[in-house]
């Protein structure tokens, strides 16, 4: 191990903030009337700077990984798409064994947009818990 | 798959923390080698036969 764990989750730590404060500087620029020169200006200077971080977080990631890491993130990502995929499975079958409450719930939507975005989010809700599941199996499993 | 690597290792002195630094692994590497929940690749079985000086059989053994 050429790198330390602390450095890592730093370094993640670093790059997260400098995307988020970027993203949402940008956001706010582009609602004005028009993007300010400023704004310009900091991009052209962070994106840069921003790349550097990512790369320099990637071959951090690299040093502080071994085959250990390797056997559980491969157990873990494994668990959670057969669990996710499985949730999913099971999600489908709702309606057909509870059709009242399904259309109960259908009834409070209001309308196409907003079912659109809850099956978007209920679609991907079972994937988001079985890469939970697939965390916590490792973890249990070599702790 | 059993192995000695706790007795080797306490043979010499060095702490798990020791002998990761040696291999380039994480403490938590050595850990699950020595209690048996994870078999190292052959590379590292190798890497630790050389370490110890001794053939890979005579630190592992099949249950």
């Amino acid at each position: 191990m050429t790198a330390t764990r602390g450095a890592f989750i730093i370094g993640i730590v670093v790059l997260g903030a400098m995307a988020g404060l970027l993203g949402g500087f940008n956001l706010h620029w582009s609602r004005e009337a028009v993007f300010p020169l400023y704004g310009i200006l900091i991009d052209v200077l962070a994106i840069p700077a921003l790349i550097y971080v990512f790369l320099y977080v990637r071959r951090l990631k690299v040093a502080v990984t071994d085959e250990f890491a390797e056997t559980k993130k491969r157990l873990a990502a494994q668990t959670g798409f057969v669990v996710g995929f499985g949730l999913f499975a099971v999600s489908g079958i709702v309606p057909m064994v509870f059709p009242e409450a399904y259309n109960t719930f259908i009834g409070t939507l209001d309308g196409a947009h907003e079912g659109f975005l809850m099956g978007r989010v209920l679609g991907m809700a079972p994937f988001v818990i079985g890469l939970v599941i697939g965390q916590v199996v490792a973890w249990t499993k070599y702790r | 798959m059993n192995n000695r690597l706790k007795v080797l290792r306490a043979e010499r002195n060095w702490s798990q923390a020791d002998l990761a630094d040696r291999l380039k692994v994480s403490r938590q590497t050595v850990n699950a080698i020595e209690t048996g929940k994870y078999d190292p690749s052959l590379p590292l079985a190798f890497q630790l036969a050389r370490l110890f000086g001794l053939r890979i059989e005579d630190i592992f053994t099949p249950e």
